[in-house]
């Protein structure tokens, strides 16, 4: 696994130092393939989680930093769901939904358009780890049906780059072109909305690759998630 | 020895146990920060400071810094998913996660 920064590690971790004690923190759950076998898992893990914090819509993103913050006893929190799997949609989200909290889907786009044949096969080329295998002949992604669904009951969606590529330095041009460009159009296609939320396989935050912070930024995307922040871009 | 209560007296075996665990199904606490790039003045944060947090955070990072001599983001990663599953509730997270992959 290749993780970057954009600047030496200590001037990186003095940064977040002054971001949390500036209070421009934000929890997450971190969340991938959501297997039923686990449920009882995270029904304990939300359990505990939802009385104590406030969940983080899409709106209080695009307020941030003018708009209202987080009440301070009860902080937001932002449930992830990364990549698109069947049991996100199937598992984990009416038991977010029961808790009170907005998920937020980071999905590879090309992965729910992958033939219901080859998406194991794909998964494993593409670093899209799927460990146990509770749909025995059936799809493993979440249909863009599903994904309307969630999305018109309030949850979010983030374009995860179209195939789940990670970015480095050298990345070229027509690769950052699929990535950023296409992943948009398609997930905009099947979703009917417009996205403006991307994040890379393994979190690339701005300053790594300038050519791909500008075609983020001329593609429309608003705002970039990485390993340690969410960067408002414009 | 810790001279701070959200840290663990073993920090990198804390860091290495919870870098052991199945990310592919669990579900992991994290810290972001929030950054506005568009030239904002006007941060406003989720509340007023987490100045624990930071403290915490920081002096975790000077001790992987003085054990390793450097910090790579897989060591800035690890601190904050040690911080994060020892603040998040009033136990560690990771207490709530099996451990071991549940069968099918």
């Amino acid at each position: 696994m290749t993780l970057l920064l954009s600047k030496p590690g200590a001037d990186v971790a003095r940064d977040l130092a002054g971001g949390y004690a500036a209070g421009r923190t934000l929890r997450l759950m971190n969340y991938h393939s959501t297997p039923r076998v686990r449920e009882p898992e995270y029904t304990r893990q939300l359990a505990e989680l939802a009385p104590r914090y406030s969940p983080f819509r899409k709106d209080d993103l695009d307020r941030w930093p003018q708009g209202p913050a987080s009440p301070k006893n009860k902080p937001w929190l932002m449930p992830i769901l990364f990549e698109g799997f069947r049991d996100n949609y199937d598992v984990i989200l009416p038991l977010l939904e029961d808790a009170g909290f907005t998920a937020w889907f980071f999905v590879p786009p090309h992965f729910l358009n992958v033939p219901v044949a080859e998406q194991r096969g794909f998964a494993e080329a593409h670093r899209l780890h799927y460990l146990r295998d509770e749909y025995p002949g059936e799809r493993i992604t979440m249909t863009w049906a599903e994904a309307r669904d969630a999305a018109a009951r309030g949850h979010v969606f983030a374009c995860h780059s179209r195939n789940h590529t990670a970015l480095d330095r050298d990345t070229p041009d027509d690769v950052l072109h699929e990535e950023i460009f296409t992943g948009k159009q398609e997930m905009e296609d099947g979703l009917g909305l417009p996205v403006d939320i991307f994040c890379w396989l393994h979190g690339a935050d701005v300053g790594i690759n300038p050519r791909a912070d500008d075609m983020l930024r001329a593609a429309g995307f608003r705002y970039l998630f990485s390993n340690f922040r969410l960067q408002r871009l414009q | 020895m810790t001279t701070n209560a959200f840290l663990p007296d073993d920090l990198s075996a804390e860091m290495d146990r919870l870098g052991r665990r199945k990310y592919a199904e669990i579900g992991v606490p994290m810290y972001l920060v929030l950054e506005d790039l568009t030239g904002n003045p006007a941060e406003k944060g989720s509340h007023d400071g987490d100045t624990q947090l930071a403290v915490a955070f920081s002096e975790a990072i000077s001790r992987v810094e003085a054990e390793k001599g450097d910090i790579e983001v897989a060591d800035i990663a690890r601190v904050i998913e040690v911080l994060a599953d020892r603040t998040f509730l009033d136990r560690p997270f990771s207490e709530l996660s099996d451990e071991e992959s549940p069968e099918t």
